[in-house]
């Protein structure tokens, strides 16, 4: 006897869940970035690359996230 | 040659070598009755040909 | 759906289908839009890089001198930066990335395409696989087969009893999951933010054909937010680009590496 369902898409719980990690990742290297640059403001330019290459790597998981929601949704 | 004409000698390779490779392919998928991939192999390598012409004659 | 479709302008079809893809005539299913955005790509690149430096002055002309920074971007910035002295060799290849890459991107926010061919999986997946054979190969071509592996998959200053465990584990990182991630990354970017842009203008349209009298004017918000995502689909393109090339770059230079 089922006590209580719950219904809808699971992909879009599975989302949510998924954009955390990538979402304190970007954070953290954005406040590495600040701080360094606050600290010497003649680094900002050669810490310029591993910004932009951080912030890529990080994003992709969360990209992942939305192209895999629909890859795996249920139909409905 | 102007840079203008050399603009468009380039652009008329290309579309020539991917028009006429890719009406060959579309002869042989029409004598083989291959079901079409013909003239995709037809247009890549009309592509690719149409590229090294330009490199080879215009390029510096 | 189909009730908002007489706000659309007549002939518009909606709901789209797959058919929209495809070209009409005898074409089918062979060349799609898509292909002829490709060739288009091609033919840009090429007849901007040859037209520029046709006659090379010693004072540049502007489109000589544009084409020089873009190249020297990617040959001095990318290449000579990220590789050292055996990046030059390279510097072709990321530069050809970059700005292929760069006006195919493009193309997702530009009038008449409005879709980057990167945004199906079968554009990216191709230049990710070649990538990938291109610094599997370098590798090999370096240390010889099994050196290449020895260098890549065995990680320096770790304890020897933990090799079963990190052996494997680099050899999916280094090996299966870079060429996944590198087409992945550059596709969810394109579809995400083709999705997003699409989500904004239709939902004004959709807002604007309401039958509540006080939601009409909530599209007007709904397009202001489109164009700002429109500046930033922009920005993405552009990023997605120097990423993918300089991702190339990164993995080469870890082929690259002298033995430790």
């Amino acid at each position: 006897m089922t006590l209580a369902a719950v219904s809808g898409s699971l992909a879009a719980i599975g989302y949510g869940l998924a954009a955390i990690g990538p979402a304190i990742g970007i954070g953290l290297i954005f406040a590495a970035y600040i701080n360094s640059t606050a600290r010497q403001p003649e680094s900002a330019g050669l810490t310029r690359t591993y910004l932009f290459l951080g912030f890529v790597l990080v994003e992709a998981l969360a990209l992942f996230g939305i192209a895999f929601g629909f890859v795996w949704a249920k139909g409905s | 040659m102007s840079d203008a004409q050399l603009g468009w000698t380039a652009l008329s390779y290309l579309i020539a070598g991917i028009g006429f490779w890719g009406f060959v392919g579309w002869l042989a998928d029409h004598w083989l009755k291959t079901g079409g991939i013909a003239i995709g192999f037809g247009c890549v390598l009309g592509a690719g040909l149409g590229t090294y012409l330009t490199m080879r004659r215009l390029g510096a | 759906m189909s009730g908002q479709a007489s706000v659309l302008a007549k002939g518009v079809p909606w709901p789209p289908s797959v058919d929209e893809f495809y070209l009409p005539g005898w074409f089918y299913p062979w060349i799609t839009k898509f292909t002829v955005m490709v060739w288009i790509a091609v033919a840009v690149v090429l007849i901007f890089f040859l037209v520029s430096y046709r006659r090379p002055k010693i004072v540049p002309t502007r489109a000589q001198w544009l084409a020089e920074e873009i190249y020297a971007f990617g040959r001095n910035g990318i290449g000579h930066d990220v590789i050292g002295e055996e990046g030059i060799k390279f510097a072709p290849y990321i530069t050809s990335l970059l700005v292929f890459i760069g006006v195919m991107n493009v193309f997702g926010i530009l009038p008449f395409f409005q879709i980057s061919p990167d945004s199906h999986i079968a554009f990216p997946a191709a230049l990710a696989i070649i990538s990938w054979v291109l610094y599997v190969t370098v590798g090999i071509r370096k240390h010889g087969l099994v050196g290449y592996l020895k260098v890549t998959t065995v990680p320096p200053g770790a304890p020897w009893l933990l090799y079963p465990l990190l052996i494997p584990l680099e050899f999916l990182s280094n090996i299966l999951v870079r060429p996944f991630a590198l087409a992945v990354r550059l596709f969810a970017n394109m579809f995400a933010g083709h999705f997003i842009l699409l989500v904004f203008t239709l939902g004004g349209v959709v807002l604007l054909g309401s039958s509540s009298v006080f939601l009409k004017p909530v599209s007007v918000l709904s397009w202001i937010m489109a164009i700002i995502l429109t500046f930033l689909e922009l920005l993405v393109a552009l990023l997605q680009a120097y990423v993918f090339a300089i991702l190339n770059a990164v993995y080469l230079q870890s082929s690259l590496a002298a033995e430790h």
